[in-house]
């Protein structure tokens, strides 16, 4: 935060480079169909047709909610955020409306793709767009009356930072392998990611609305906020735990599990994937727990604004620029 | 043609979206009082999860109120101003 008259206005490097974030996550894999000849195939919003001018349009109204931030920086802020709120929701309500399809029926066409002799899943652009464009919206309504009351300041709570960070390495993870299946007779490979399961689309959808909570109680750091987000945690994580425990488990829970069978498999291997979410999970449970307790609610990690007092580096600049650095790097090894 | 019509079809059903949260944001806040202004861009930017977070700002809010509730005391009024003086 900049102090200008006694207004306090919000710094403009991390909005921008969240706002990148979420423009680099449209060229990555929104969907990825593994086929079970071991084949993968990633699609992204520039591969739809009219994909390309979407993401010039949302690039453009960034652009002039920067310029705008220069002057006014809250409008420029809002408009940056709502033109990338609607590439996050382009991505959120795209991946989940076809990963909950998929879950519940499988026998579907996509992209000439019979899905009975496949698994489909949400890519990593997803991830990168939906949580880049969610922080940047609650920069925005953190600096509005009534919310800016409730938000802290000179500090973070420390609760929703440990339950976010094993929280997104479970959704993460979900999107990814957790089996190699291998049939030696038919000559096919399986990779079963963890939202290729059946039903785990509406536990895909409980994951985020989890994140986006977190991120909200990070934001507005009363009990109530807390305690929701715990209670919607607590039962997602408790559901990735029984799906992750079953799968590990292994043996006949596959032949109702995993939706398309070929032959018989001849070879079952798990990924460290399945680990991260079977650790994770029980992790976030047990947190969820005790995020009822008020004393752990109250646990609080002081920062100001500023790295030092006395320097110009603040926090956000530096959180911004970390953020800004990665956008590029992918963006440079993608070209590479 | 195609590229066009995805492009419409896309922008369109983002924005339905988003000003459907946005409605029902609004509609949320109006019940608590909640200012218009923060309430549209809950909705607008949050989508669902905007929804919940006016819900539990209005709850936040109407407790703070409590505090300040204030109470009617019945005064008493005389209707005959010159009463006191035929007793």
């Amino acid at each position: 935060m900049s102090t200008t008259a006694g207004v306090t206005q919000p710094r403009l490097l991390l909005p921008i480079a969240l706002a990148l974030a979420v423009i680099r996550g449209s060229s990555m894999p929104w969907v990825t169909i593994r086929t079970f000849s071991g084949n993968q195939r990633n699609y992204d919003l520039t591969d739809i047709k009219g994909g390309v001018a979407i993401v010039v349009t949302i690039t453009f109204v960034v652009m002039i909610g920067v310029i705008v931030g220069v002057f006014k920086r809250l409008t420029g802020m809002t408009i940056m955020s709502l033109g990338v709120a609607a590439l996050g929701w382009m991505a959120a309500i795209s991946g989940m409306l076809l990963t909950l399809l998929w879950s519940l029926i499988p026998s579907v066409n996509v992209a000439g793709l019979d899905l009975a002799r496949a698994t489909l899943s949400q890519g990593s652009g997803v991830v990168v767009t939906v949580v880049s464009s969610l922080a940047l919206a609650f920069m925005v309504v953190r600096q509005l009356e009534p919310v800016r009351s409730y938000a802290p300041s000179t500090h973070i709570a420390a609760l929703p930072i440990i339950i976010l960070l094993p929280i997104i390495a479970i959704a993460v993870s979900m999107h990814s392998e957790w089996l190699r299946l291998g049939s030696d007779d038919a000559n096919v490979q399986a990779l079963i990611a963890g939202d290729a399961l059946y039903g785990s689309g509406l536990v895909v959808l409980g994951l985020w609305l989890s994140v986006g909570l977190w991120i909200g109680a990070l934001m507005i750091n009363r009990p109530l906020v807390i305690m929701v987000a715990c209670g919607l945690t607590f039962l997602v994580a408790v559901i990735v735990e029984m799906y992750a425990l079953l799968v590990w488990a292994g043996g006949n829970a596959l032949d109702w599990l995993v939706p398309a069978k070929l032959e018989r498999w001849t070879t079952v291997s798990m990924e460290p994937q399945l680990f991260i979410v079977l650790i994770a999970a029980g992790f976030v449970a047990l947190m969820s727990i005790l995020g009822f307790v008020p004393k752990i609610q109250r646990f609080q990690i002081n920062l100001g604004t500023r790295v030092k007092s006395t320097s110009g580096l603040w926090y956000s600049d530096v959180l911004g620029g970390v953020v800004f650095v990665l956008v590029v790097a992918s963006f440079v090894l993608d070209l590479v | 043609m195609a590229g066009l019509l995805t492009y419409i079809a896309i922008f369109a059903m983002t924005s339905i979206w988003i000003l459907g949260w946005m409605g029902l944001s609004v509609v949320i806040g109006s019940f608590f009082d909640l200012p218009l202004k923060t309430v549209s861009l809950v909705g607008a930017t949050l989508g669902p999860l905007g929804f919940m977070v006016t819900i539990m700002l209005g709850i936040l809010e109407s407790r703070k109120e409590e505090f300040y509730e204030t109470e009617t005391v019945k005064a008493k009024v005389d209707d005959d101003p010159f009463g006191d003086l035929f007793k």
